[in-house]
């Protein structure tokens, strides 16, 4: 009996020490947090309308019918209403997170590849190129970022493509800055000097060692920055420099219904909402992103 | 006379500072030979550690530069090696166990993986019988469940076995030659004891040299053949284990014994010597300990000691000059 009830704790230990499977384990930490189950719940909800959004729109969000202009919304089957050239404003904000999701997503990663290649190489190897490269970071970080995603835009032109170049410039200073000091806090670490101290070369320390523990910074990071630049699509397309009607974008229907506040709430209320949404969806996400990566509470 | 295996010989170590260049080395010369335990102690501050760093070629390239002296490894001067040629050695002949065994594992690798890094490096094994060599070594240095334990993370294990674990990395390609930067510092005192004789165990097995830096006299009674007591950046004494303890020569070694608490000393206060280890720049052409040494006269202050020779029994002290030969008991 005693034997018995032994090796049953065992077992258990044995049980619980084994490895998750990558899934499971994200969904069961995942679920223990509900800010980070609604983040990560909005973000699927936003990659699915991005993908299927066309099936479930109830109309054609390019198709206006004038004589249907400015409808309350909940009238003749708009949810949502229309807009000013009769337009369904729930269609058009369905349609518009396609363009939102694949700015924010391309924008974040380009700016984290940029920012975290010109972080790493001015962390690691410091002397001059360090200096020339923080430098520049410097000067561009005290540009405002609207202002300078508009002059670049400017230059570049209009566009889905170009406004993701325009913000990714713009935003890549952020991951330099945050990934530099992170490589610099941890090439000091002991856990270098003792992997030099075995014989491991250079670049193996960098690619190795270094990499893999920045790689939460930059998960958080990209997450936190997305919400940013979804916002920051919006004001550029609000202002007109970025994604051009008819193209239904969330700042350009803004833009639009801006002439309408008084007469025509609804025109600007519901797409700013959808910002809304997406930027908090993201940013639960992100911060979630953060509690949980940390290899410290790993396993906890 | 047993084979040396590694001797370093007037080795003089400058950083670059803001201020200028300073020379926290000065001098140094001790040799180690095969199968042996050299014990080099010394209060913080005074090069245990930079020379350390210097054997191991881990100094840093920018900041620092080896002045004068050579360091001999296996007759070979590896002052001069260039970073691939110093690779092959390090982890493979020479390995070193670091003071801190909390933050000398990387956190995202399991144990397992941080373990295969030198076997990879150094050796052409499989996958399999890396991980064979791995499960062994940790058995070892006495590790339960060693299967288990490779796929934990650094953070799962208690101090204890990070540096059991960390031991087991120095030792894995049985290298020549191990420094051990105060091993045991970071541990309870309990843990420290099973460390202590786990090491003088894997050395009488393996017939390795040690090089164990230290400030703990009693480690350094526990463990070592012969003994180096470093002060300010040079070596003031050099003796066997015994001898050093009945009959020390340098008045630092003897301060640093008295520091010692004893049994039954319990109510009085413990001994201490006064005043701090001077900055490298702010030795002047005397002797280093003079402004604290109770016994300093005006010959200390002017000159610098040579190394004054008792047989195998060296010291930098003017009190040993021939004519002089003072009795410090």
């Amino acid at each position: 009996m005693e034997t018995n009830t032994v090796t049953t704790t065992n077992q258990q230990i044995d049980l619980l020490v084994k490895k998750k499977s990558g899934f499971k384990d994200f969904f069961r930490k995942l679920s223990r947090s509900w800010t980070g189950m609604l983040g990560f719940s909005l973000i699927i909800l936003l990659l699915l309308l991005s993908v299927f959004g066309g099936l479930i729109a109830p109309f054609d969000p390019m198709d206006a019918p004038l004589r249907e202009r400015l409808l309350p919304p909940l009238t003749d089957g708009h949810i949502l209403g229309t807009d000013q050239l009769g337009r369904d404003i729930l269609s058009r904000i369905i349609a518009g997170t396609k363009v939102s999701v694949i700015i924010g997503l391309a924008t974040a990663l380009l700016a984290g590849l940029i920012g975290t290649v010109v972080g790493v190489i001015a962390g690691y190897f410091r002397g001059w190129i360090d200096v020339v490269l923080m430098r520049i970071v410097d000067v561009q970080l005290s540009f405002p970022f609207i202002l300078l995603v508009l002059v670049i835009s400017a230059v570049l032109g209009a566009g889905l493509t170009n406004i993701v170049i325009s913000l990714a410039l713009a935003g890549w200073v952020v991951f330099a800055r945050v990934i530099r000091s992170e490589v610099l806090a941890i090439r000091e670490k002991e856990f270098i000097t003792a992997a030099i101290a075995t014989g491991v070369p250079k670049f193996e320390i960098l690619f190795r060692h270094i990499l893999p523990n920045i790689f939460t910074p930059i998960i958080i990071l990209v997450s936190l920055q997305m919400g940013t630049y979804i916002i920051a699509e919006a004001s550029v397309s609000f202002l007109g420099f970025g994604v051009q009607p008819p193209t239904p974008a969330w700042g350009n229907m803004l833009n639009e219904g801006k002439d309408y506040i008084f007469s025509s709430w609804w025109l600007i209320t519901f797409p700013g909402i959808a910002i809304i949404i997406t930027t908090l969806g993201v940013n639960l996400f992100g911060d979630w992103l953060r509690d949980t990566l940390d290899p410290e509470l790993k396993g906890e | 006379m047993t084979e040396v295996l590694l001797e370093i010989k007037d080795l003089g170590i400058q950083f670059k500072t803001g201020e200028g260049a300073i020379q926290p080395i000065r001098g140094v010369n001790f040799t180690l030979k095969k199968g042996e335990t050299l014990g080099v102690v010394g209060e913080s501050g005074s090069g245990k550690s930079v020379t350390s760093l210097a054997v191991m070629g881990l100094l840093p390239e920018k900041k620092s530069k080896i002045v004068s002296g050579s360091i001999l490894f296996n007759n070979e001067d590896i002052t001069h090696l260039n970073e691939r040629q110093y690779r092959k050695l390090r982890g493979n002949e020479m390995s070193m166990i670091f003071q801190e065994p909390m933050t000398s594992l990387n956190p995202v690798f399991t144990i397992g993986e941080q373990l295969g890094e030198p076997l990879k490096q150094h050796k052409k094994m499989s996958k399999k019988e890396r991980k064979e060599a791995i499960i062994k070594i940790l058995k070892q240095v006495g590790i339960p469940r060693a299967e288990q334990i490779i796929n934990d993370y650094p953070h799962q294990l208690s101090g204890g076995m990070r540096q059991r674990v960390m031991i087991s990395l120095a030792l894995l390609c049985e290298p020549k030659l191990l420094i051990c930067d105060e091993p045991t510092t970071a541990l309870d005192v309990t843990i420290q004891a099973q460390i202590l004789e786990l090491m003088k165990q894997i050395k009488a097995e393996k017939n390795m040299s040690l090089l164990f830096i230290t400030h703990d006299l009693g480690v350094v009674a526990e463990m070592c053949d012969r003994v180096v007591v470093m002060y300010a950046g040079e070596i003031v004494e050099v003796a066997e284990i015994n001898e050093l303890f009945d009959n020390p020569l340098h008045p630092y070694t003897k301060g640093l014994i008295d520091s010692l608490p004893t049994n039954n000393a319990r109510k009085s206060k413990l001994y201490s010597i006064k005043g701090q280890v001077p900055k490298p720049d702010e030795i002047g052409k005397g002797c280093a300990f003079a402004n604290r040494c109770p016994y300093a006269f005006n010959k200390c202050v002017e000159s610098a000691p040579p190394t004054f020779s008792k047989g195998e029994h060296l010291s930098k002290c003017w009190l040993q000059e021939s004519d002089r030969q003072v009795n410090i008991q």
